[in-house]
């Protein structure tokens, strides 16, 4: 089943495609900063070939621009393009719903409440490592999908109406409330339309810090989830009768994918559309086999984010603006375009 | 007697209305039953309680002489294989992948399939003539064409009991009968036990050695072909004029139906 798309040689298209990716968004910017000169620089922090290079006649300045600046953001990017585009595949696989993805189903609008009720009430603990702001956007994102899970399901069935709908409102109702948290206590709306379209801006290690592992972590427990994920495409009733626990990898799966949509929120907010672009394309090129699927999504996902957070940096420098602008405005097409498509089947 | 299937007083209940009433039944290991019953009347319902996709209000079914809901998912797929009625897939998977889930049940969770595995999927496809098929995405062949994919995966199960509901109703009748003798052939053959729920009464009394008739959720008669295709016991189920001959070609019996009885109310 789908060995043909293991091939090492895709492996390596992907791999090259990623590398060069994260080349161009760190050359990308206001400092003046060679391709060679940042290769160099990314090499020398890998372990092994770090000691071979010599950094001698490359300036400080943009050693420190790369190291503290570009790249953890670049690094940040790519997580949370992955991370939101694994729990697309795993949502709509799950649902059968082409439509369902992190943004939509309001898991994001859920997380970004929960982290900003934490922020503003000044909850800085740590726990076992954990920070109390990612609690919160997990409780947010686990609360925020279980309710419209629950509205939009008709028997055991998630059409793609109803969860638009439950979506909608849900996610509207929970960034509003955000949103008024927000005002009343800082009365800075920039900050708000930074939190509530996404951005990467000024973000650095502590945060990759913060956000990595548990993405990382979440990622391959629904990987492991990969065979159950292609037989529940065959319907619940029959998955069951083909050996899968079907009640017990849903709440798995929806609690895993709020827990990766909750530490992708509360490092960078609600960045919509990712989650469903990139499953239907990597699915349009590779099949629906959710083995290949997964990582191949996660992939192209986080390349497409680094881009995105490239464009938005650089589109209007000095100026930043939300990366959430550039993955809507290319979503937001792709989205009517999946509408008209499953129009017959609504 | 070992059992494959037995119920204990199994009721279902939708809302306020009663689906399934106090049915107790056993089927024995390698029969091969039909259930037939007028629209309403509780077929595939019953059938979904035997596959555990419904869960009884009261009673219990026992598969083994063992509580079906003691079974683990995978457990319980290696003894009985389903083949339901909807038989859409969401995305669009090659025909071959589809019989390969089959094997889900025989496989451990990172198990990759082994020759083993490619030789029963082959040979269940080669049984449900779909074989050609292979290649094919699962939504762009017919819909008989489907349903015999589907019938393929549950033999690739390699399952002592197979569930069907209606398996053919989207078939021509050329299908229908190949479908039929296959299920046949396995009950035969392999043991396989083989319950079926069939709209069709002259194609379940031409194939199945019995008959469970159902009338409102209740059992209105179970027992040997003959014994249940009288007219006096379909005039009850389906309010019908009728007459119930032997057919000289096929020798079973066939249900002709004359004339709609006004229902007494």
């Amino acid at each position: 089943m789908g060995n043909k798309l293991k091939s090492p040689r895709n492996l390596l298209i992907i791999f090259t495609l990623l590398f060069g990716v994260v080349v161009v968004a760190s050359i990308s910017g206001a400092a003046n900063i060679t391709a060679i000169n940042s290769i160099k620089i990314i090499l020398s922090r890998l372990p092994f070939v770090g000691s071979n290079i010599d950094l001698s006649n490359i300036p400080n300045s943009h050693r420190a621009i790369i190291l503290n600046i570009r790249l953890p953001r670049i690094l940040l990017a790519f997580f949370v393009g992955y991370g939101l585009s694994i729990v697309g595949v795993a949502m709509q696989g799950l649902l059968k719903n082409p439509m369902a993805d992190p943004f939509i189903m309001g898991t994001s609008s859920g997380a970004a409440l929960g982290a900003a009720i934490a922020i503003l009430m000044k909850f800085n603990l740590v726990v076992f490592g954990v920070g109390i702001v990612s609690v919160f956007a997990f409780i947010g994102a686990l609360l925020a999908t279980f309710i419209v899970y629950q509205l939009a399901k008709v028997k055991s069935k998630v059409p793609v109406t109803t969860l638009l709908l439950a979506g909608i409102a849900v996610g509207q109702f929970f960034t509003a409330i955000m949103s008024f948290i927000m005002v009343i206590s800082s009365k800075d709306v920039t900050s708000i339309v930074f939190w509530t379209m996404g951005s990467f801006a000024s973000r650095g290690w502590s945060h990759l810090q913060v956000a990595v592992l548990p993405i990382l972590i979440g990622t391959i427990i629904i990987y492991i989830f990969a065979k159950d994920l292609n037989i529940l495409l065959l319907g619940e009733t029959t998955a069951q009768n083909t050996g899968v626990e079907v009640e017990k990898v849903k709440g798995i799966i929806l609690t895993i994918s709020a827990l990766i949509t909750a530490f992708a929120v509360s490092v960078s907010g609600i960045i919509g559309f990712v989650g469903l672009i990139i499953p239907h394309i990597v699915r349009m090129l590779i099949g629906p086999d959710h083995r290949v699927l997964i990582p191949a999504s996660g992939i192209l996902g986080g390349i497409f984010l680094i881009l995105a957070d490239t464009l938005a940096r650089t589109m209007i420098s000095p100026t930043e603006i939300p990366v959430g602008i550039i993955t809507a405005l290319s979503g937001g097409p792709f989205f009517i375009y999946l509408l008209r498509k499953s129009k017959s089947t609504i | 007697m070992e059992h494959s299937i037995s119920t204990k007083a199994i009721t279902f209940k939708y809302d306020e209305s009663t689906i399934i009433d106090c049915l107790d039944f056993q089927v024995k290991r390698g029969s091969f039953i039909t259930i037939i019953g007028p629209n309403g009347s509780g077929k595939s319902t019953l059938l979904k309680l035997m596959a555990a996709n419904l869960s009884c209000y009261e009673g219990t079914v026992l598969i083994n002489n063992r509580g079906l809901n003691t079974y683990k998912m995978k457990e319980l797929a290696k003894e009985m294989a389903v083949v339901p009625q909807d038989t859409s897939v969401s995305y669009d998977f090659d025909v071959y992948d589809i019989v390969l889930m089959g094997r889900n049940p025989h496989l451990k969770r990172f198990q990759k399939e082994s020759e083993v595995d490619f030789q029963i999927v082959k040979e269940a496809m080669e049984q449900t003539d779909t074989l050609h098929l292979k290649d094919r995405k699962i939504n762009e062949i017919s819909g008989g064409e489907r349903q015999r994919v589907i019938i393929a995966r549950a033999l690739a199960q390699q399952s002592k009991i197979i569930l069907l509901d209606e398996p053919t109703s989207s078939l021509d009748i050329h299908h229908q009968l190949e479908v039929l003798e296959l299920l046949k052939r396995l009950n035969k053959e392999k043991k396989v036990t083989i319950i079926a729920v069939l709209h069709d009464m002259n194609l379940a009394a031409r194939y199945s050695q019995e008959i469970l008739l159902l009338h409102h959720g209740k059992m209105l008669t179970m027992g040997k072909t003959e014994e249940v295709m009288t007219v006096e016991n379909l005039q009850q189920a389906y309010q019908m004029e009728m007459i119930i001959q032997r057919n000289t070609y096929t020798k079973a019996l066939e249900v002709i139906p004359l004339a709609v009885k006004k229902r007494w109310k």
